[in-house]
């Protein structure tokens, strides 16, 4: 079997493929080439905390237009007065995004405690034992890895929205290849919780030293593994139409242009248009498909994904 | 105060009224024109192309840096489709006809600007749209004044990033009297989340534009949801 590659963007889709899928590897020449499924590791994490922050709208940043009257002393001058407004709108800008950001950061001071004894191999512990066995084994460092086994890398990235309701996790999957196959791909995937339902989520979120959301937490990092994983035998199809298609953030409904994907009880899939994936949960009131629980309902994260590929033993009840 | 002072004062006071006009503020939308009696309503939309507005940039040679400096993305803007926005006419033909209102949707666009002017005072249309007499008794006007993207400059320097939006008012003038039954001035930015910088696609500003087309419809349909 031999697929060719002639654009980068397909290369990478297919390397992506062919690593998570198993059967493939790319060539030195751009062939996908078929080869025996790759033993899947996770590499470790640094023992830093984890990273969170508050989301910041940058809608209103910047200023409105302006009127600028130079004072022109010859060309000399001229030109140090463009160079002295240049420099001042650059900074201007620099500095509001910055204040932008750290306002919207204020969200985590409730949970500063939780947070500082938070590190990133709990987060990592925590994620291996949610997640399903076929997707993760122990990988201790990268330069012990056989020709034969692919680590994966992961940067997560979590945000608590404005409203304290829900987190977000932003993740870059890296996967590197054995030397056999060489090479890596890499793929993006956003991971919104449901909203909590409580009307002070910070006691919540809080409580039991944080339970709550470190289980949140490592629970959309599996996630993310497992739609990265469900999704990696299915390329981007540049056939399926793009929509704006409505989801819950928290307590707020926002948007995004993507290519639905799939669609559960609780969630939608998409690809969105930088291509990376995007697993958020309905808004309330969204025409759910047949058989699901009105969307107003508070939906407890579900790995429904991941489910779809450990199959239920038969006999047992469907989720 | 000389003479001379004086006659200075009154000239730059009686330039600064001549050039004061009253924005038109918002009127509420009434229960009865959304009802069977509020007669025959077209609903007409004013269908802007998609494209790159950079306010700010006001003196010539201002503008060309500007124009020069945003090229691929002054490009890349009139690619873009607003048929997300356009179709809301047609919902809110759909949201009358269910409460009982006569309505329809007017095809043809309208050239808000090529329409006489009218002066009739505060809360009285400023546009004569006495043509679609004939055929209604009220009519919705959905006025797109920018579509697409913006980016504010003072003069040959952005003061901002570009943010995708739409701008609008929209009203129901009563075709007998040019009363204003309904006015709201609409706008919406959005920045692209992220880097914004991404041509040739800029998928990051392609997505923010698509929200404000959604967020544009959301707030033109929802005086009619009452």
């Amino acid at each position: 079997m031999s697929l060719s590659c002639r654009t980068q963007r397909r290369c990478a889709a297919l390397l992506w493929w062919a690593v998570l899928a198993g059967p493939l590897r790319v060539d030195a020449q751009g062939a996908a080439v078929a080869v025996v499924a790759p033993r899947w590791t996770l590499a470790e994490f640094s023992d830093e905390p984890v990273p969170f922050q508050g989301i910041a709208s940058m809608d209103g940043a910047g200023s409105g237009p302006g009127y600028m009257v130079y004072p022109v002393f010859g060309l000399v001058g001229a030109i140090a007065a463009l160079a002295t407004h240049a420099a001042i709108v650059g900074t201007t800008q620099a500095r509001q995004k910055t204040k932008i950001q750290q306002d919207a950061d204020k969200v985590l001071d409730p949970y500063r405690s939780v947070l500082d004894g938070f590190r990133l191999p709990e987060l990592r512990q925590r994620a291996l034992a949610a997640s399903p066995d076929i997707a993760i084994a122990h990988m201790p460092i990268a330069g012990d890895m056989a020709n034969s086994e692919v680590l994966v890398e992961v940067v997560p990235v979590f945000s608590l929205t404005p409203d304290a309701k829900a987190l977000v996790l932003d993740e870059t999957i890296v996967v590197h290849l054995g030397e056999a196959a060489g090479g890596e791909a890499t793929q993006t995937v956003r991971v919104i919780s449901a909203p909590r339902p409580e009307a002070d989520p910070g006691l919540a979120w809080n409580a039991d030293s944080g339970e709550a959301l470190k289980a949140t937490a490592a629970t959309l990092l599996a996630e993310s593994i497992g739609v990265a994983l469900a999704q990696a035998g299915h390329p981007a199809d540049t056939k399926l139409p793009f929509r704006t298609l409505r989801y819950s953030l928290g307590d707020t409904e926002r948007m995004e242009r993507g290519q639905l994907l799939e669609e559960t009880c609780a969630r939608l899939l998409m690809r969105t248009l930088r291509g990376g994936l995007m697993y958020a949960p309905h808004r309330p009131g969204a025409t759910l498909p047949p058989d699901c629980a009105p969307a107003s309902v508070p939906v407890t994260p579900q790995p429904a994904v991941v489910q779809a590929l450990n199959p239920p033993p038969s006999g047992s009840p469907t989720p | 105060m000389s003479i001379r002072t004086a006659l200075l004062s009154a000239l730059v006071a009686a330039s600064l009224a001549a050039c004061q006009t009253v924005p038109q503020g918002h009127v509420e939308l009434a229960k009865d024109k959304l009802a069977p009696q509020a007669g025959r309503v077209g609903v007409v939309m004013s269908e802007p192309k998609v494209d790159l507005y950079l306010p700010g940039a006001s003196c010539l040679l201002c503008y060309a840096a500007a124009a020069l400096a945003n090229t691929s993305l002054n490009t890349y803007s009139h690619t873009l489709k607003d048929d997300d926005l356009v179709q809301v006419k047609s919902e809110i033909v759909d949201m009358l006809r269910k409460k009982g209102v006569d309505a329809k949707v007017v095809d043809t666009p309208v050239e808000i600007r090529s329409l006489d002017s009218l002066k009739l005072g505060p809360n009285m249309a400023t546009k004569d749209f006495g043509k679609y007499k004939a055929n209604f008794d009220r009519l919705v006007v959905i006025d797109l004044q920018q579509v697409g993207f913006v980016r504010n400059y003072a003069a040959y320097f952005p003061t901002s990033e570009p943010k995708a939006t739409v701008v609008a008012t929209a009203y129901m003038v009563d075709l007998k009297t040019n009363a204003l039954d309904w006015y709201d001035a609409i706008t919406i930015t959005k920045s692209a989340e992220g880097s914004w910088d991404e041509a040739p696609s800029f998928p990051g500003l392609t997505n923010a534009y698509y929200q404000t087309l959604e967020l544009g419809k959301d707030a033109l349909k929802k005086p009619f949801a009452n």
